[in-house]
């Protein structure tokens, strides 16, 4: 089930919250996860037993594990992250490794049935490994009761794009949130769903339609104005989309008693690629740094030894992003870039004025996330090449008002908190209020960005986010 | 006055009233346009895990979820505000409401191609020469487009480089060098436009307007009398009133676009008051007309029932046939051949963007048809 769809908006919100209010706390998580399991079966029906046998296999290994020590202990998690990356791998990646070998060897692959991806499956493998890792390093013990630890895994605002949230986390959460319960955070989450749904469905849909017609190069080539305006236009619509994305997850789960933590800093104000990193799916960055980048040596070896390692963990991220050549390119460039940084071109900049830092930094990420818009290494670089090349050539592209106004407004939102004021205003967006004369204001433009949302789903349908993908 | 409680309970009672308000008597203006009524799908198994139930019961939602035509004019109104144009209403220069596809057609990007056209030209030759042979009569007629006639109102951002390979040109072009009968009303309204006193097209419709339609009507018949070689009944005019609102088709894309708005007509509409009276010394046909639906601004000129035999008929995108004397009937259920070989006149009748599909098949269907009567008849 999709968060900016009719069904969700206008039947499982209202459904779900009414009664997940009025239930006593011990029976919430059980209805959370009734709950969490027909959002998930809505769109991936068949999917649903794949992921419960998964949960059940993990919740028993994890106590497995907890109850060992030693050798044996590390041996069982290995096995168990074994398992699970086994059953990503399967899905994620057999139709890209047939693809890669038969496309190699020039075999036939007609006979070869695809396998289907279950949506959310990179999520919620890590989140199981997360669970299984902290069990093990005693970070914290594992659940007694099967349903909390499949809420973890299932709970539907978290499930199919995260954030990903490390187990240690939320582990309190789910057993104790009363702190976290109250009217005002229900009021607040459902503004933060509002934002998100608006951004997702006035901003992101609207710019989606844009860079689409951009890449698809419909208007001819581009020149190298266009070529940089659509490779921006592309970053704008990422962020604008995913961010929304965490926005709603973050809200829905503000109005069930969970506070997550955020997913975005305000990334494209960052000052250099390592920190685009650092304010970008923040999640996932530092689920890579706990569970992979630390194990791997950090940064407490040699400096080679540091920039192998993030070069190994930016692989892994575009990996993870998805099964194809573009994606485990763009990986590499990525770290690629920040062992750069970490060499000599934060040094080269140390001195520049704030502005040149950014505009270095963005124009670098611009670069980078091309190859991620792209559907082959190839048609990526080709796009660069359009970028730097002054022969191409386009006829003009015309955007209504409309477009523009949402150019204007998405720009605002991704890069206004480069003004300390705004910044300070989007930093305490979500925090309580002291009067009520507030959360009335809130309701209301919540229920106008709602309105306005639902509108445009009648009219256009709903468009999935750009992360299910993955 | 409200506790945060009260807040939350008022949200609550919001996000439910979409849901509620379905079943209540409330009124809520119906949607202009044509769109699929959604109905509700029952609960299996199978279809629960192939997952048709869910993206049904989606659908179904969201099309009967209360306020929603209100919802679907807040968001063509905010859009046409903006600016932001939709595929099948295009907001041309001066409010000229055209569709895209007839602006795609003068653009040719649906041209079928010179392999195409040769083919569909000869079917259509031979399906002429079967008629002519038995006493038929056949012609084609080509409606005007608004785009064509009037590309200065093209928006800016729709504009592209004008081509020849056009569906309109090349077969105007090959049905003139193969010598089949052509009334082209494109031309025609092109040249005598700037002396009529009234226009072509509404600005508010993508369909001629009623005194476009019936001034082709009665050249219509005229061309019947001079490719039959008989006198016709015309229309005579008892004078023409001045309107200052669009009906129907001269409105038709105003409405599509569902709006809480509305755009000004720019220029006033004539309406002729006709007068069909019949001359019985004079030729009535039973004709045949196959077309698009600018065919039935000519039938709302009456002249369909009035000038022709009640044997005679239309078939819309040759799929539904709609007899004078009241008969509708699927065209699958006709025999082609009887059908076209018991007219005085068959014609097809097509716009710009339809030309794409010209006959819909018609000529394939009666040669196809015609060639095993002829074998059975052989072997008899």
């Amino acid at each position: 089930m999709l968060f900016s769809s009719i069904t969700f908006i206008f039947f499982f919100v209202p459904v779900f919250f009414t009664f997940y209010f009025l239930l006593k706390p011990k029976w919430k998580n059980s209805f959370a996860l009734l709950g969490s399991i027909l959002f998930y079966a809505w769109g991936a029906p068949k999917f649903v037993f794949v992921l419960s046998v998964a949960v059940i296999c993990d919740f028993y290994l994890a106590r497995y594990i907890a109850s060992l020590e030693g050798k044996k202990r590390k041996r069982w998690l290995l096995v168990a992250i074994g398992i699970n990356l086994s059953i990503l791998a399967y899905f994620k990646y057999t139709n890209f490794l047939v693809e890669t070998v038969t496309n190699l060897f020039g075999l036939e692959s007609s006979s070869f049935v695809q396998v289907l991806l279950p949506i959310g499956i990179s999520f919620f493998t890590f989140h199981e490994i997360s669970y299984l890792t902290d069990v093990y390093r005693k970070t914290k013990a594992p659940f007694d009761n099967l349903i909390n630890y499949a809420l973890y895994i299932f709970l539907f605002p978290q499930l199919l794009v995260g954030p990903i949230i490390r187990f240690h986390e939320i582990a309190d959460q789910i057993e104790n949130r009363n702190f976290y319960e109250t009217s005002e955070n229900r009021l607040l989450g459902f503004f933060r769903f509002a934002i998100g749904l608006a951004k997702k469905v006035l901003l992101a849909d609207v710019l989606a339609i844009q860079v689409d017609k951009m890449f698809s190069l419909t208007h001819g080539i581009p020149d190298i104005t266009h070529a940089w305006l659509g490779a921006f236009l592309n970053v704008l619509h990422i962020y604008i989309d995913f961010s929304a994305y965490s926005d709603m997850a973050l809200g829905l789960a503000l109005m069930m008693g969970f506070r997550f933590p955020e997913n975005f800093n305000s990334p494209l104000i960052a000052e250099s690629v390592t920190e685009f990193w650092l304010r970008w799916h923040m999640s996932l960055n530092r689920w890579l740094r706990e569970y992979i980048y630390i194990p791997l040596g950090g940064n407490r070896g040699t400096e080679l030894q540091t920039c192998l390692n993030i070069l190994a963990v930016f692989f892994i991220s575009g990996i993870w992003h998805g099964a194809n050549w573009n994606f485990i390119v763009w990986g590499v460039c990525c770290g690629l870039v920040i062992v750069s940084e970490r060499i000599f071109l934060q040094k080269l900049l140390k001195n520049a004025p704030r502005v040149i830092r950014i505009v270095v930094a963005q124009g670098l990420i611009v670069m980078l996330l091309v190859l991620f818009k792209c559907h082959s290494v190839k048609e990526g670089f080709q796009y660069l090449v359009y970028m730097f090349s002054s022969t191409s050539h386009t006829s003009i592209l015309f955007f209504s008002v409309k477009t523009k106004l949402t150019i204007a407004v998405s720009i605002f939102i991704a890069m206004g908190s480069i003004h300390p004021r705004l910044e300070s205003l989007a930093n305490n967006l979500y925090t309580p209020f002291k009067s009520i004369r507030h959360y009335g204001l809130i309701l209301a433009f919540s229920i106008v960005l709602v309105a306005l949302s639902a509108s445009y789903i009648s009219i256009v349908g709903q468009h999935p986010f750009l992360y299910f993908k993955f | 006055m409200f506790s945060i409680k009260g807040l939350l309970f008022l949200l609550l009672a919001l996000l439910w009233l979409p849901l509620i308000v379905r079943y209540l008597p409330v009124h809520d203006t119906e949607l202009h346009g044509v769109s699929e009524k959604v109905v509700k799908h029952d609960f299996t198994l199978a279809t629960w895990f192939d997952g048709s139930f869910q993206k049904k019961r989606d659908s179904y939602f969201a099309y009967n979820l209360g306020f929603r035509k209100a919802a679907v004019r807040l968001a063509n109104e905010l859009d046409y505000q903006l600016g932001e144009q939709r595929k099948y209403c295009v907001v041309g220069k001066g409010y000229n409401l055209m569709g895209m596809e007839y602006i795609d057609s003068y653009y040719g990007k649906d041209f079928v191609g010179y392999d195409s056209l040769k083919v569909l030209v000869n079917n259509f030759l031979h399906f002429k020469e079967i008629l002519n042979k038995n006493g038929t009569a056949f012609f084609v007629v080509i409606a005007p487009s608004k785009t064509r006639l009037h590309p200065e109102q093209i928006p800016d951002e729709f504009r592209e480089r004008e081509t020849a390979n056009t569906n309109y040109t090349q077969f105007l072009h090959a049905f003139r060098k193969t010598g089949i009968p052509i009334l082209d009303f494109q031309t025609w309204f092109a040249t005598i436009e700037n002396k009529l006193p009234y226009p072509v097209y509404s600005n508010l419709g993508v369909h001629w307007s009623n005194y476009a339609a019936t001034i082709a009507a009665d050249s219509l018949m005229g061309y019947i009398g001079q490719i039959t070689g008989k006198q016709t009944n015309r229309i005579k005019s008892q004078g023409i009133e001045t309107v200052t609102q669009a009906e129907g088709t001269e409105r038709d894309m105003l409405d599509i676009l569902n709006l809480y708005s509305s755009i000004p007509l720019n220029r006033p509409l004539g309406k002729i008051n006709t007068m069909l009276q019949t001359d019985t010394t004079n030729f009535s046909p039973t004709i045949l007309a196959i077309g698009d639906s600018y065919y039935w601004n000519i039938i709302y000129t009456g002249i369909q029932e009035k000038f022709f035999k009640p044997g005679s008929a239309y078939y819309y995108y040759n799929s539904t046939a709609y007899y004078n004397h009241g008969v509708i009937l699927p065209t699958s259920q006709i025999n082609v051949v009887k059908s076209c070989l018991s007219k005085d006149v068959v014609f097809l009748i097509y716009s710009e963007p339809n030309l794409k599909n010209i006959g819909n098949g018609i000529a394939k269907q009666f040669m196809d048809a015609y060639a095993k009567a002829d074998t059975l008849l052989r072997k008899n």
